[in-house]
C-alpha cells in the first residue's frame, strides 16, 4: 500500500497492461484453437468465383443483383481471413485496355457506339452526382453550379442510399441519398465510388454491391441517365505503397463497372487517360496525397464530363 | 540489408513491446551492468537487433580483406555509422594532447571534420537515406571533443561508457541534446527509486499524449490543407494553416522531448528541458530561448561564444548571430527554404536587438501580436520545402493574388467547423493555463487516475492510425 501511494500510476499502468494483453491475446488463442479443429467455413465463402473478360451480362433495364455465371477462378488467392482486396490477383486486364474505350470489352449484341458530345453549364442543370471525398472535391472546386451533388468523404458503394448526407433546404436536418432520390427526379446521375471500398471484400462483393446501387438508381430514377465513373487512379508511387489502394487493383475494378454500361440507359465514363503518366497513375504534379486531385485540377475532370455529354432526342 | 526497423516512442512496438521487457531486464540486473543493457538496448532500439549477425558479417570482412564489403556495410546500416562514430570519437578524444601539448587544434579540427563529413554527406547528397539521428549524436559527439579541447572534461578511458553516452535511446533519435559534462556523473552513479519511476512516467504519458492527441490530430488539418493544394486556399485558410502547423510541430517536438525526458527519468537519468511553452514569447529572441532550448545552448556553446558572441562591438554580434542562424537552418535539412528560414530568424534577430526588442518587452499586447504573426510565416518557411510553392503560400496569406484558381471561399469556416475543438485544445496547451491547472493536482492521487485515461485515450488513436490509416485519411 505505501508502494502504490508512491508510484500509483506505474501501478495502474502495469495492471492495465496485464488486462490488456490478456484481453489481446485470448481470443487470438481461441481463434487459433478453432482454427486447429477445423472451425474455418467462413474462408470458403470468400472463394467465391467471379468472371472473367468474356462475360456478357445483359443489363439493360431491370438489373438483377450481380447476375454472374460461372467463369474461371482467377486465382482468387484468398488467404487467412481473405477480406483484403488486394490478395486477389489480377487477370491480366490493364486499365489501358478499357481507357476511354468503355465498351470494348463489352459483348452485348444490342451494343451500340455511345455518341459523346460536348455540353455547356446548362446540361448539368438536371445533373446529380454521388460520390466519395473525389466528388467532393468536384463539388468545392469544379464551379458546377448548377449540379446537385450527394457527396461525403468515405462514401462506399454498400452505405449509399442509407447515408445521411443530404441537407434539407431551410433546415438542417438531412436526409438519407435514397429518400432525397424519392423526392426529386434528375436527367443524369454521375456515380463514382470505390476507392474506400478495396480494402474490404472482393471485386466480386464489390460489384455485386456496386451493380445493385445501378439498378436501385434505375428504379428510383427511371428517367435518368446514369453515368458510371471509373474509379480515379492514385500516383504510381501511392501504388508502390504495397497496401490495398494501388492501380492494379483500381483497373480491375473500372474493367468490370465498364461492362455495366448499355450505351442506352447507363454509360462508362474514364476520366484516367486524362490524369495519368506514362506509368499509368495519377500524374504527380496534379496531387499532394497520391489520391485526390489538387483543386486547381479538378477543371480536367469537368472539361472531361463536358466533353462527354450524352444528348437525347 | 534487410530493411532497418526503427522504434519510435509512439509506437505501440516500443510502448508494448520493447520498453516492458527492456525496463524489465534492466532493473533485474545489479547495477554495474545496467550501462551495457541501456548500451545493448539502444542498440536494438535503433534497429540493430540483428548487430551480432552485422558483427558477424564485419568480422568475415575484415578477415577476408574485402573491404568493399565493409564499406558498403557501413553505408546501409545507419547502426553501424554510430559505432564507427563511438569508435573514431572515443580515439580523438583520446588522441588531443593535454593542456600544453602542440597540435592540439589540428586533432581536434580532424574530429570535427570527421563528425560534420559524414553528417553532410548523408543530408546534403540525396543518394543516401538519411540515418535516423545522426543529427544529434554527431553534435554531442563534436561537444565532446570540443569540451575535452576546451578542458572542461578529461577524454572517457572506458570506451564502453562512452559507447552508452552516444548511443543511449532515451535521446538518440531527437533530443534532448546533451553533453558529456551532464550524463558522466549520470553513469557512473544513478539513484532509483518509485518516486523516480513515477515521475518519468507521467512525463512521458504527457509527451505521449501530445505528440498523439494533439500534433498527430492537427497533421491531419494540414494535410488536408496540402491536398486541396496552396493555389486553391482562401487567404483565411492560408493563415489557418500557418497556425495548425505552427502547434503541430511544437506539439510534435514537445512531445518527443518529454517521451525522452520520461524514458530518461524511469531509467534514472536527467535529461535536460527542452521547450518553455515557447509561444508564449514576446520576442522571437526569446522565443527561441524557449523552443529546443539544448539545440540554442549547444550553438551558443560551440559557435557564437567561441566567434566572439556578443563582446566584439555590433558589427561582429550581427555577423555572429547571422552565421548561427544560417547554420541552424542548414542543420535542419538540405533545401533552400531551411537556409531562408534560419536567415529570417536570424536577421529578424539582429533587428530587434537593434531596434524594437526593448519596446516589444515593454508592451503587453503587440508583442502577442508579433509573435502570431512571425512565427507562423517563418514556420510555413520551414514546412514548405519547394520555394515555388512557398511562395505561392505567401501569396495566399497576404492576399497578393486575385484571379487564377477557383477558391472555396467557405474553406476556412469548414475547417474550423471541423476542427475548432482540436484548434482550441491546441491554443489552450500553448499558453501557461493547463500548467497551472495541472499543479493543483499534481501529486495527488488523481493526476494518477487522469493520466491513466489520457495514455489508454492516446493508445486508442495510436492502435486506430495503426490497424487503418484512413480513418483519418478517407476518401
Amino acid at each position: 500500500m505505501r508502494n502504490f501511494r508512491r508510484c500509483p500510476l506505474v501501478i495502474m499502468l502495469a495492471v492495465s497492461f496485464l488486462i490488456y494483453g490478456i484481453m489481446a491475446e485470448v481470443p487470438k488463442v481461441l481463434a487459433f484453437a478453432e482454427q486447429r479443429m477445423g472451425k474455418s467455413e467462413y474462408r470458403v465463402e470468400n472463394l467465391t468465383q467471379y468472371p472473367k473478360e468474356k462475360e456478357t451480362v445483359s443489363f439493360s433495364g431491370q438489373v438483377s443483383g450481380a447476375s454472374v455465371s460461372d467463369g474461371d477462378i482467377s486465382g482468387a488467392d484468398v488467404t487467412g481471413n481473405g477480406l483484403s482486396g488486394n490478395e486477389v490477383s489480377m487477370n491480366g486486364v490493364s486499365g489501358s485496355d478499357v481507357a476511354g474505350q468503355p465498351v470494348s470489352a463489352n459483348n452485348n449484341p444490342g451494343y451500340n457506339e455511345p455518341e459523346f458530345t460536348q455540353v455547356d453549364d446548362a446540361y448539368f442543370a438536371d445533373a446529380l452526382f454521388i460520390g466519395d471525398s473525389r466528388t467532393v472535391g468536384l463539388y468545392t472546386y469544379s464551379g458546377m453550379e448548377q449540379a446537385e451533388f450527394y457527396a461525403s468523404t468515405g462514401l462506399t458503394v454498400y452505405k449509399v442510399f442509407d447515408a445521411k448526407i443530404v441537407p434539407v433546404p431551410g433546415s438542417k436536418a438531412k436526409i438519407t441519398v435514397e429518400e432525397a432520390l424519392k423526392q426529386k427526379q434528375f436527367g443524369k446521375i454521375y456515380f463514382m465510388v470505390g476507392i474506400n471500398e478495396m480494402g474490404t471484400g472482393t471485386v466480386d462483393s464489390f460489384m455485386e454491391a456496386y451493380a445493385g446501387v445501378v439498378a436501385r438508381l434505375q428504379e428510383l430514377q427511371p428517367d435518368a441517365l446514369i453515368f458510371v465513373q471509373a474509379i480515379m487512379r492514385v500516383t504510381t508511387e501511392r501504388s508502390d505503397q504495397g497496401d490495398y489502394i494501388n492501380n492494379p487493383g483500381i483497373d480491375e475494378r473500372n474493367d468490370r463497372i465498364a461492362r455495366l454500361a448499355d450505351n442506352e440507359k447507363i454509360f462508362y465514363l474514364d476520366v484516367n487517360p486524362e490524369i495519368s503518366d506514362n506509368s499509368g497513375g495519377l500524374v504527380a504534379d496534379y496531387t499532394f496525397d497520391g489520391v485526390h486531385l489538387k483543386a486547381e485540377y479538378i477543371s480536367i475532370w469537368t472539361d472531361y464530363l463536358a466533353s462527354h455529354g450524352i444528348l437525347r432526342e | 540489408m534487410r530493411d532497418v526497423i526503427l522504434l519510435v516512442f509512439s509506437s505501440l512496438e516500443f510502448i508494448f513491446r520493447f520498453f516492458p521487457v527492456f525496463i524489465i531486464i534492466y532493473y533485474i540486473v545489479s547495477e554495474k551492468y545496467r550501462n551495457s543493457v541501456l548500451f545493448l538496448g539502444s542498440l536494438i532500439f535503433y534497429g540493430m537487433s540483428e548487430f551480432v549477425y552485422v558483427g558477424l558479417l564485419l568480422f568475415s570482412a575484415v578477415v577476408n580483406g574485402e573491404l568493399n564489403n565493409l564499406h558498403g556495410l557501413i553505408y546501409h546500416s545507419p547502426g553501424m555509422l554510430l559505432l564507427l562514430s563511438v569508435a573514431v570519437n572515443y580515439s580523438t578524444g583520446r588522441w588531443i594532447p593535454g593542456k600544453n601539448g602542440k597540435r592540439r587544434k589540428s586533432v581536434l579540427a580532424i574530429g570535427v571534420l570527421y563528425n560534420m563529413g559524414v553528417l553532410a554527406a548523408f543530408k546534403y547528397t540525396r543518394f543516401l537515406p538519411l540515418p535516423i539521428g545522426i543529427s544529434f549524436y554527431t553534435f554531442q559527439a563534436v561537444s565532446y571533443l570540443a569540451d575535452i579541447y576546451r578542458g572542461v572534461i578529461t577524454p572517457e578511458k572506458k570506451i564502453s561508457r562512452f559507447a552508452t553516452y552516444l548511443c543511449m535511446f532515451p535521446q538518440l533519435t531527437a533530443g534532448p541534446l546533451v553533453s558529456y559534462e551532464q550524463i558522466r556523473p549520470q553513469l557512473s552513479e544513478r539513484r532509483y527509486s518509485l518516486r523516480m519511476l513515477e515521475r518519468g512516467l507521467r512525463t512521458f504519458v504527457w509527451g505521449l499524449a501530445s505528440k498523439v492527441l494533439l500534433a498527430n490530430r492537427l497533421g491531419i488539418l494540414w494535410n488536408e490543407i496540402q491536398t486541396i493544394g496552396f493555389k486553391s486556399i482562401s487567404t483565411p485558410m492560408a493563415w489557418l494553416g500557418a497556425f495548425t502547423f505552427s502547434m503541430e510541430i511544437y506539439f510534435d517536438f514537445l512531445g518527443y522531448s518529454l517521451m525522452a525526458i520520461g524514458v530518461g527519468r524511469m531509467l534514472g537519468f536527467y535529461l535536460p528541458e527542452n521547450f518553455n511553452m515557447p509561444y508564449m514569447a514576446k520576442s522571437v529572441t526569446e522565443f527561441y530561448r524557449r523552443w529546443h532550448m539544448t539545440l540554442g545552448a549547444w550553438f551558443r556553446k560551440y559557435v557564437y561564444i567561441p566567434l566572439g558572441g556578443n563582446r566584439k562591438g555590433i558589427v561582429k554580434t550581427c555577423r555572429n548571430l547571422l552565421v548561427v542562424w544560417a547554420l541552424t537552418g542548414i542543420w535542419h535539412g538540405a533545401g533552400w527554404n531551411f537556409i531562408l528560414w534560419g536567415s529570417s530568424l536570424g536577421l529578424l534577430i539582429i533587428l530587434e536587438r537593434l531596434i524594437w526588442l526593448k519596446w516589444l518587452e515593454k508592451s503587453r499586447v503587440v508583442c502577442r501580436l508579433y509573435i502570431l504573426f512571425v512565427i507562423p510565416v517563418t514556420w510555413m518557411m520551414f514546412a514548405i520545402t519547394d520555394i515555388r510553392e512557398l511562395w505561392i503560400y505567401f501569396e495566399r496569406m497576404f492576399g497578393t493574388v486575385s484571379a487564377g484558381a477557383r477558391i472555396n471561399p467557405s474553406d476556412f469556416s469548414d475547417a474550423v467547423r471541423n476542427y475548432w475543438p482540436l484548434l482550441a485544445a491546441g491554443l489552450l496547451f500553448c499558453t501557461s493555463l493547463p500548467g497551472k491547472l495541472y499543479s493543483l493536482i499534481k501529486n495527488r492521487f488523481l493526476e494518477a487516475l487522469l493520466l491513466l485515461l489520457v495514455f489508454w485515450l492516446s493508445i486508442y488513436y495510436l492502435y486506430v492510425e495503426g490497424v487503418n490509416p484512413f480513418m483519418y485519411f478517407r476518401f
